[in-house]
């Protein structure tokens, strides 16, 4: 447990080195903020709320989920596991004394930890600019709700995570393993309009889950059932790209 | 080796059996309340004749505005359309009596025993106009499956229960955040487009009784002019179905909430109650204009 840690550690460490992640981290924060002018117009202009503040940072992490958040996440897995095979740095990691399943799972551990941080990240700076608004009196009102939307769309992310790392071993250099990701979120997210039957089985329908979590009510049995898909579809992923890399020649 | 084939092994296992789990779990019938009220829209509006009782209420913090209720009797076949409503207001109330028969509208005031007919020129070009796209099964198809991808997650919303004999029921609440922000603005926009719309408020435009011969302006429903932070609160359906697939009763409601010019805060409630019967049974009522006093009015003035 020690060494999965420590190597989970060593792989956030070689992440957070990148200045691109700490640029990206930057966009995160600033993006929530960049909504509140579009916000203010139709308030002052045009008079109707559109967004009220108690419901910003949930429409902000609606956008996240949809493509943001998922581009990041591609971003960081090509990054972790192509860019690593092709320039030939995974050589390092793997000449320690630690077994392959166990660095596979921390580079996922890795990215999980920078997913979740994102979240964090947007929400404060979500919530922060609700307090901006017009009408921040009742922004403090949904906010309880908004931080369970925010820690229940960290379940498809993950997933997500698991799928482009998957997609990522078959790529030695990062950019192609990017393209290919954003190219099949892209035909996955259109299959939708043309199938809208068959996508309820595709996890990248799920993206915005986190909407069923709000408004009190709860739909236990469909929650039940798209816990089961995400998770089932993640450990899938997981292991059979354990499996992969296992039995890659780097 | 052995341990890694294992492990290999077993996540596979336990994720697909997750996945079977997640299939048994219905996912797959995700909607089904949504697909059960579309197929009964379809059915619905494919009847050929109908009778509806209706009531639409307007109500603001709670007090009743406007209620218009009454019966409509509609046939597509013969083309011909019958009902009457009672428009209250507060104190003021309105009867009106219309039909549509043999392509000529019909009004009739409570107060009074004049029918004023119009006559439609143009029917043949309407009815032209009105026979593009939607009646295009291809043109249906695409639509449908165009509202199904925008509709996406809300599907989820839409709950379905069972009653007896068939019968179904479908309920759909959605509130604060649920609503799609795109339909909110758009939403709020055209409801605040429409308490401010000009003839709502002005009297000079009200008190022109010879259109359908009814005296509107006894019935201004003071709506308020919401003009800021108009805001769609909550939008909740309600839908009984037979075991035909026809929508036997349906409630639609719409709560919007914002501040009219002098900064008091409104919630009003826009709510439409339905109910269907006589389903492919129903004559619409005709009226015999011979013999009683009637006004001709222009049918172009109707359109305006």
């Amino acid at each position: 447990m020690e060494l999965l840690k420590r190597t989970t550690v060593n792989e956030l460490a070689k992440l957070y080195a990148r200045k691109k992640t700490i640029w990206l981290l930057a966009v995160a924060l600033i993006l929530p903020f960049a909504g509140l002018p579009a916000v203010r117009q139709l308030q002052d202009g045009l008079g109707v709320a559109g967004v009220a503040s108690d419901q910003y940072a949930v429409t902000i992490l609606n956008v996240m989920t949809l493509f943001v958040l998922p581009l990041l996440i591609f971003m960081t897995a090509s990054d972790m596991v192509s860019g690593e095979i092709g320039d030939k740095t995974i050589r390092s990691v793997l000449s320690r004394p630690v077994n392959r399943s166990k660095i596979y799972a921390a580079k996922l551990f890795a990215l999980f930890v920078h997913t979740a941080g994102l979240l964090l990240l947007v929400f404060v700076a979500s919530e922060a600019a609700a307090f901006m608004l017009p009408d921040a009196g009742k922004a403090a009102g949904g906010l309880a709700e908004t931080a369970v939307a925010y820690a229940a769309s960290a379940l498809p992310l993950f997933v997500l995570c698991t799928a482009a790392a998957w997609v990522a071993l078959g790529f030695k250099n990062a950019s192609g393993a990017l393209t290919v990701c954003i190219l099949l979120y892209a035909a996955a997210k259109g299959l939708a309009l043309v199938f809208p039957d068959y996508m309820v089985f595709s996890p990248v329908t799920y993206m915005n889950w986190h909407q069923l979590w709000l408004g009190g009510s709860l739909p236990a049995g469909r929650l039940f059932a798209i816990f089961s898909l995400l998770l089932g579809c993640g450990m899938v992923f997981y292991t059979t790209g354990y499996y992969v890399f296992d039995k890659k020649e780097v | 080796m052995k341990k890694k084939l294992a492990m290999v092994g077993a996540g596979l296992t336990i994720g697909s059996a997750l996945l079977v789990t997640s299939a048994f779990a219905d996912i797959g019938g995700a909607g089904g309340g949504y697909e059960a009220y579309k197929t009964a829209v379809k059915t619905t509006t494919a009847a050929s004749n109908a009778t509806q009782h209706y009531v639409l209420s307007v109500k603001d913090n709670g007090q009743e505005l406007l209620n218009v209720n009454g019966t409509l009797k509609e046939s597509k076949a013969a083309r011909g359309v019958s009902g009457n409503a009672e428009i209250a207001t507060g104190a003021a109330s309105e009867q009106l009596e219309f039909y549509h028969q043999d392509g000529t509208t019909i009004f009739k005031s409570g107060s009074s025993d004049t029918y004023n007919v119009a006559t439609e020129t143009d029917e043949s070009n309407r009815a032209e106009g009105h026979d593009w796209g939607p009646e295009d099964p291809a043109v249906q198809q695409g639509l449908e499956k165009l509202v199904d991808a925008l509709v996406g997650n809300l599907k989820n919303n839409v709950n379905l229960s069972g009653g007896t004999g068939g019968a179904q029921a479908v309920d759909m609440t959605l509130k604060g955040s649920q609503i799609p922000a795109t339909f909110n603005v758009i939403g709020s926009l055209v409801v605040k487009e429409a308490l401010n719309a000009e003839n709502l408020h002005q009297d000079s435009g009200m008190k022109d009784t010879g259109v359908v011969g009814i005296d509107l302006s006894r019935l201004d429903a003071k709506l308020p002019r919401l003009t800021q932070d108009v805001n769609i609160d909550e939008v909740s359906l309600h839908a009984e179905i037979d075991a035909n697939h026809f929508i036997v009763h349906q409630i639609v409601e719409l709560a919007v909430t914002g501040k009219d010019e002098a900064g008091a805060a409104h919630r009003l409630t826009v709510s439409a109650d339905i109910d269907t019967w006589d389903v492919n049974a129903t004559t619409p009522d005709t009226v015999d204009l011979a013999g009683k006093k009637t006004n001709k009015i222009e049918a172009d003035k109707l359109q305006d």
